[in-house]
């Protein structure tokens, strides 16, 4: 094989390609990445048979063939070069050679028969733009549980509503809901993404213009864009039923500044305890809300924020990592807070943002 | 398809045709062993269709694969086990063994503090499970007494009994009746401030206070409260630093005619390893035993929990399972889980037969027990040596303890009266009939004697 590609071309798609790269497995060869040249460029592939990924770049071919080599190796290689140079990439003797006017690199190849191809796209197809899916994946899978005991909800689950695209994730101590609004009704069949492969997705998608294909076969998805081709396992589960927890009544909200809570959190992890505990306690009288928290090495604090309060007085304690994660994905300047009793999950807002919703429930003690 | 000489592989065939397949190919020399594992390792048979065999793979990437590179072997190996299979299919499935694996909960730190997002059915004030009540108890003489004390403890918490001490076997609902009582009390008194634990609970509280040095929280902690109910108060035993939490919490608590409630599988007197202190305060209120429920009352339990379900079952079934299954109610319940769970998966009332079959391993095989054994106890019980039975000796206590031994030999182990009088120290039958009758005749009088032998019954389980 023998082809010419633009380094910079070329080392963005090989840090792309290693995410997807399988580590620990009993096949060895799926720890390195196939570099494939065609006749209408370099291909390059790999996955750990649970996400699959294949980018493609422009080359000037000269011979097409395959090689496997260690991505560690190769991006070092690459990440030495300039990025706007033209590299010659050759196969020799089951090595790959890579030459720039300057340099001249080996690579040792791996032998590359057990290399799985991806499968193939079948199912429901929706076009879709892919910054809607890396948003709601993004919005959404800091909830996410992460451990392997139940798979359903270690996981982002995509749905659709009349006309709207909708993202959900929880650890069954937090949820959040991320909804795109469309002109018109869509139908996307519901899936449930593992959420390691969710945020490969996310990443992966960041930089992908043009729309993409979204197949899914229920069994597993395949996402086609113009130079990059996905494939993803699924979650064989049923999602649980999210929507009978959000609470439908309140007899507290409370409207506060972003920047305030941002301010105060910046000191509350000093003076949290090891469970991350913080008391929120809303005075209706003193239209404020008072963030206390005591630990027993360093110290305690407390704060007051202001806010506009309607309904009762109410003290709840909660983890603020949960609400400081929250924070950090909301583009709103004012949140609001609804809640019922100090047992019943609480529920953040964005103000005038009805999108994005996103439940806590409190700590018990 | 030329399916004329093909016959329908059944489900085990399957099974063992796809096994002995992926044995072949496991020897196979093209595919490694990691290869094997890789791709080979989680599949299983579906189905079998018209000479195509379906086979499940865990997901879409085996399944390419599959098809790719090892499709031509499969078959091949296939139709050397059966000719008459033609095509094989795969299909993505969940893998059957995933599912029956057992997954260990590792619970973290966030768990064990954060609510879960669930409604949640333990109400964390009181830490009291609202399912339990006394609509759904059921009162028969086997706890009648435990009944009537609780209603009194309800009337006048703090005042009546206290501390009230309820002990008696698993699963006889100790649970239930104390929960009760406590929901009860809330019921009718908003403001009483009551707390249910278990004495784990209240000894992992007071080790995490000693760790964090925060003892005299720890003492606060239950203080405040007008009622405090502690389930399983047997587990105490060996550990000295929580019997003296409960100690002083107890006389705060008692002092201030605070109602104190504990259950325990146990009599006080019998807790091994029980301080003196604590035993005479537990004994200081009112102790009571639920035995186990005779034939009626396990009939009202079933016909209790049928009417909450809402379903009906023949009534020779629940005799069956009312006279056969011994012991507690929890076993009686889930025999009846049992039948409703067959009667629904089969979609037909089951038949008394059915029903023998199925609850065969609930009923208890009869006891077996040794002599040694029983004069062991026996002679706890009475605080003497245990070689002293077998002694021929006439003094008073031995004696009185060698004849109850004889006679719970006998009544509840069935021991022949010839073998029983060889083991405790070569008497004669005659000897042992004497004993057994005039122990039975005492009995019917003698209301501290019944209480011992009830006592030394409850020490077998």
């Amino acid at each position: 094989m023998k082809a010419k590609v633009v380094c910079e071309e070329f080392k963005n798609a090989v840090l792309k390609t290693e995410r997807c790269v399988g580590k620990n497995l009993s096949l060895p060869v799926l720890s390195n990445i196939l570099v494939l040249v065609k006749e209408d460029g370099v291909c390059l592939r790999a996955t750990n048979l649970s996400i699959g990924i294949e980018i493609k770049i422009k080359a000037e071919t000269q011979e097409e063939g395959v090689i496997a080599v260690d991505p560690i190796v190769l991006k070092s290689v690459l990440s030495g070069l300039e990025g706007g140079m033209e590299i010659d990439i050759e196969e020799t003797e089951g090595n790959l050679v890579l030459k720039t006017n300057k340099s001249e690199y080996l690579i040792k190849g791996v032998s590359f028969d057990d290399f799985p191809t991806l499968p193939q796209k079948s199912g429901e197809i929706f076009n879709i733009d892919p910054e809607d899916i890396a948003l709601g994946i993004r919005k959404v899978s800091f909830s996410s549980s992460l451990s392997d005991i139940k798979p359903e909800i270690a996981s982002v689950y995509i749905y659709s509503d009349a006309n709207k695209l909708i993202f959900v994730s929880t650890d069954t101590f937090r949820l959040s809901e991320f909804k795109i609004e469309y002109k018109k009704d869509i139908s996307f069949k519901p899936v449930i993404i593992p959420i390691k492969n969710a945020v490969l997705i996310e990443k992966l998608l960041e930089e992908v213009s043009g729309s993409i294909d979204f197949h899914n076969s229920g069994t597993g998805i395949t996402i086609i864009g113009e130079n990059i081709y996905i494939s993803s396992r699924v979650v064989d589960g049923i999602y649980p039923d999210y929507r009978q927890i959000i609470p439908k009544e309140k007899s507290t909200t409370a409207v506060f500044l972003r920047a305030d809570l941002s301010r105060v959190f910046k000191t509350v992890s000093t003076f949290s305890d090891r469970f991350n505990n913080v008391l929120l306690k809303i005075n209706k009288e003193d239209k404020n809300i008072e963030i206390k928290t005591e630990n027993q090495d360093t110290g305690k604090m407390d704060e007051n924020i202001k806010a506009s309060i309607e309904g009762e007085s109410l003290v709840v304690n909660l983890n603020y990592k949960y609400i400081a994660d929250f924070i950090n994905n909301l583009n709103s300047e004012k949140i609001s807070i609804e809640l019922t009793t100090p047992q019943k999950p609480i529920v953040f807002r964005g103000v005038n943002l009805n999108n994005y919703t996103y439940l806590v429930m409190p700590m018990n003690r | 398809m030329t399916g004329i000489n093909h016959k329908p592989v059944k489900t085990m065939e399957g099974k063992l045709i796809w096994e002995s397949c992926l044995q072949t190919i496991s020897k196979d020399a093209s595919v490694s062993r990691n290869a094997f594992n890789t791709w080979f390792k989680n599949t299983h048979f579906v189905k079998e269709d018209d000479g195509t065999i379906c086979v499940g793979v865990p997901n879409d990437f085996i399944r390419n694969w599959l098809i790719q590179k090892y499709q031509k072997l499969i078959l091949k190996v296939l139709v050397e086990v059966d000719p008459t299979i033609r095509s094989v299919d795969f299909l993505v499935t969940k893998m059957d063994s995933r599912q029956n694996e057992k997954k260990e909960v590792i619970p973290s730190v966030l768990e064990e503090n954060t609510l879960p997002l669930q409604d949640l059915f333990i109400n964390k004030d009181d830490n009291l499970n609202p399912k339990y009540t006394f609509d759904t108890f059921i009162v028969g003489d086997f706890n009648h007494l435990a009944y009537a004390a609780a209603q009194a403890v309800i009337d006048k918490p703090g005042i009546n009994y206290n501390p009230f001490f309820v002990y008696g076997g698993t699963g006889l609902g100790k649970t239930h009746l104390i929960q009760s009582i406590g929901n009860e009390i809330r019921k009718r008194n908003k403001e009483k401030k009551i707390y249910y634990m278990t004495l784990e609970q209240f000894y992992l509280d007071c080790v995490n206070a000693i760790q964090n040095n925060k003892i005299n929280l720890f003492k606060e902690k239950y203080r405040k409260y007008d009622v405090v109910i502690i389930d399983d108060v047997q587990f105490i035993a060996k550990k000295d630093r929580t019997q003296e939490e409960l100690f002083h919490l107890f006389n705060t608590l008692y002092d201030g005619n605070k109602q104190i409630i504990f259950s325990s599988d146990k009599h006080p007197n019998h807790i091994p390893d029980l301080e003196k202190r604590m035993q005479s305060r537990f004994s200081a209120g009112m102790i009571v035993d639920i035995s186990e429920p005779e034939y009626e009352s396990k009939m009202a339990i079933l016909g209790a929990k049928l009417k909450d379900l809402g379903v009906e079952i023949a009534p020779d079934v629940l005799d069956f399972l009312a006279s056969s299954i011994s012991g507690s109610i929890r076993e009686l319940e889930g025999s009846l889980n049992a039948v409703l769970c067959q009667t629904k998966l089969k979609q037909k009332e089951l038949t008394i037969n059915d029903v023998k079959q199925l609850v065969r391993n609930n009923i208890k095989p009869k006891k077996t027990v040794s002599v040694p054994e029983v004069v062991k106890i026996v002679s706890l019980f009475y605080n003497l040596d245990e070689g002293v039975l077998y002694e021929k000796t006439r003094r008073k206590e031995i004696v009185r303890a060698r004849q109850v031994a004889m006679y719970i030999l006998r009544e509840d182990f069935n021991v022949s009266y010839p073998h029983i009088g060889q083991s405790l120290g070569g008497k004669d039958h005659t000897t042992v009939i004497h004993s057994c009758l005039k122990i039975k005749e005492e009995l019917k009088e003698d209301q501290n004697l019944s209480n011992e032998v009830e006592q030394i019954r409850a020490m077998f389980k």
